[in-house]
């Protein structure tokens, strides 16, 4: 397990480390502008300028919010819709078009209609962020519950199991992995829609921070935001893994092998 | 210890309607070890299934002769849950009942340890063979300690030889716990290393019933026995040959006839 970490870990380092030299190596041959394609160094200092001044903190402190809490909401909105819709046939014959449908309709498009109704707070942003995680997370979620073989609802019948028994030592471990597939699906996609919402309104988040660097032709901090981002993102999959790792242990390793 | 009369099942109505026993009538009595001999499709296991209680009759009755006559089940695949250790896995049964943690930890521990896999308590499913598989699938049946065991052709995924080693296995745990056992299966050889009584079952019907006079206790050598070999010619006899299977023509029948 440790062992496994700590490879996972070099593998992580490894990758950033290439994509680093990389961006050097293109500043050192094409030697573009600033403005255009500032070096990691610009980028590096452009950091330390905007947090000793204090003028990141609270940008990436409402962007984390607007996403756990938006990714929070979805995944619970997911499970407490799931179950009902896999267990009640006509309900899932009647909903799961609609569900389909409506996870590919690009809901970003809804941000600015959720502004409009819920103003320029962080709701609108949090219900963006839930909303685009709730539709693919829930029909994983049906999957999941949809994932148990027949053999295992004979046992439970034979063993007499009631309705909470069969719910809790049979159909909620077999969706686990199911529940986590939308689970990890949703984290990257509750920050896109954390940062969309921002890109409609707000003088807060990281997406405003996108939208004034972009304004003011302040590339170096246009950089800052977006690695900012992406760091959260990567932070919330591993943990999303970590949690998986810990509910499916060695029976999921062994289902990956 | 069970009696059944005029048992019938059947589903569906009109032109849809699907016999799938006819008239069974059998009785079990305690401590017996009853094999039920049918092909795939002739209603081996929705017998078991009648018996168990998971489906109802259309009419004839099942007498228990014991107020809360308990039953285990052993199934055609193990069916043990891959997410719980082997322990977790034989004490669901009695976590379902409500028994308390130390307790139900004990039992389990009795019930692997009788089917000789006291070692494997922590091992997940996954890393158990098909043999071993099925027999933590027998202690779980085996931890309530039930007064009837129900096994649907548990050996039927098995490879031959571990198969043989299964029967002999089972014959052992029998002879040390007593239970009572209905067993289902296709394996006349099966049956008969097994066996009280053998009750052929085709298309829903009982056909005829075999009284089983191998002397026990049986092991490796009764399947080389001459009483063995008679008495698996006589069950053959006894079972029809399917009309309606399709055949492979010899060479002197003409295979095309339609030109």
């Amino acid at each position: 397990m440790l062992r496994n970490i700590f490879l996972k870990g070099l593998g992580f380092a490894g990758f950033m480390l290439s994509i680093w030299l990389a961006w050097h190596l293109i500043i050192s041959i094409f030697a573009p502008p600033a403005w255009l394609f500032p070096s990691p160094s610009m980028v590096y200092q452009r950091f330390t300028e905007l947090w000793e001044v204090e003028a990141l903190q609270p940008h990436l402190r409402i962007t984390a919010t607007e996403i756990v809490i938006g990714y929070l909401l979805g995944i619970a909105g997911a499970l407490l819709s799931g179950y009902p819709i896999s267990q009640i046939r006509l309900l899932e014959k009647v909903l799961t078009p609609y569900l389909i449908a409506a996870n590919s309709v690009p809901l970003v498009a809804f941000a600015p209609l959720l502004i409009l109704w819920l103003g320029n707070g962080i709701e609108a942003k949090i219900v963006v962020a839930a909303l685009i995680v709730f539709f693919p997370a829930t029909i994983s979620t049906i999957t999941g519950f949809h994932a148990q073989s027949p053999i295992y609802k004979r046992l439970m019948r034979s063993l007499r199991a009631s309705k909470l028994q069969r719910f809790l030592y049979l159909e909620l471990p077999s969706a686990v992995p199911g529940i986590l597939a939308g689970m990890k699906i949703g984290a990257p996609l509750a920050v896109v829609g954390a940062v969309v919402g921002e890109f409609l309104g707000t003088g807060l988040g990281l997406g405003h921070l996108i939208l004034e660097a972009n304004g003011l032709m302040d590339t170096p901090q246009l950089f800052v935001a977006i690695i900012l981002l992406g760091m959260i993102g990567i932070v919330f999959y591993m943990l999303i893994m970590a949690l998986e790792q810990i509910l499916l242990g060695p029976w999921h390793n062994k289902k990956r092998r | 210890m069970i009696k059944v009369d005029n048992l019938s099942l059947t589903y569906g109505r009109g032109d849809r309607r699907v016999v799938v026993l006819r008239d069974l009538s059998f009785h079990l009595n305690v401590g017996e070890f009853v094999t039920i001999v049918g092909r795939s499709g002739s209603g081996k296991s929705t017998f078991l299934d009648l018996i168990m209680g998971l489906i109802q009759p259309t009419s004839g009755t099942i007498e228990r002769r014991k107020k809360n006559l308990s039953i285990g089940y052993v199934f055609q695949r193990p069916a043990l849950l891959p997410w719980r250790n082997v322990l977790r896995n034989i004490y669901l049964p009695l976590q379902i009942s409500g028994i308390s943690r130390e307790d139900r930890r004990r039992m389990a521990m009795e019930a692997l340890e009788k089917v000789g896999m006291g070692y494997a308590a922590h091992y997940l499913p996954f890393q158990l063979s098909g043999g071993m598989a099925q027999r933590v699938a027998i202690a779980r049946a085996l931890v309530q300690d039930p007064d009837l065991l129900l096994m649907d052709e548990p050996f039927s995924a098995l490879d031959p030889m571990l198969r043989e080693n299964m029967n002999v296995n089972l014959l052992r745990l029998w002879q040390r716990t007593g239970k009572t056992i209905l067993f289902v299966t296709h394996s006349i050889d099966e049956a008969l290393i097994l066996s009280d009584r053998i009750v052929l079952l085709e298309e829903g019907k009982f056909l005829k019933e075999f009284e089983v006079d191998i002397p026990r206790p049986r092991g490796y050598e009764t399947f080389r026995t001459e009483r063995f070999t008679e008495l698996n010619r006589i069950v053959r006899a006894h079972l029809p040959i399917q009309p309606n299977m399709p055949r492979i023509p010899s060479e002197d029948e003409d295979g095309v006839s339609d030109e």
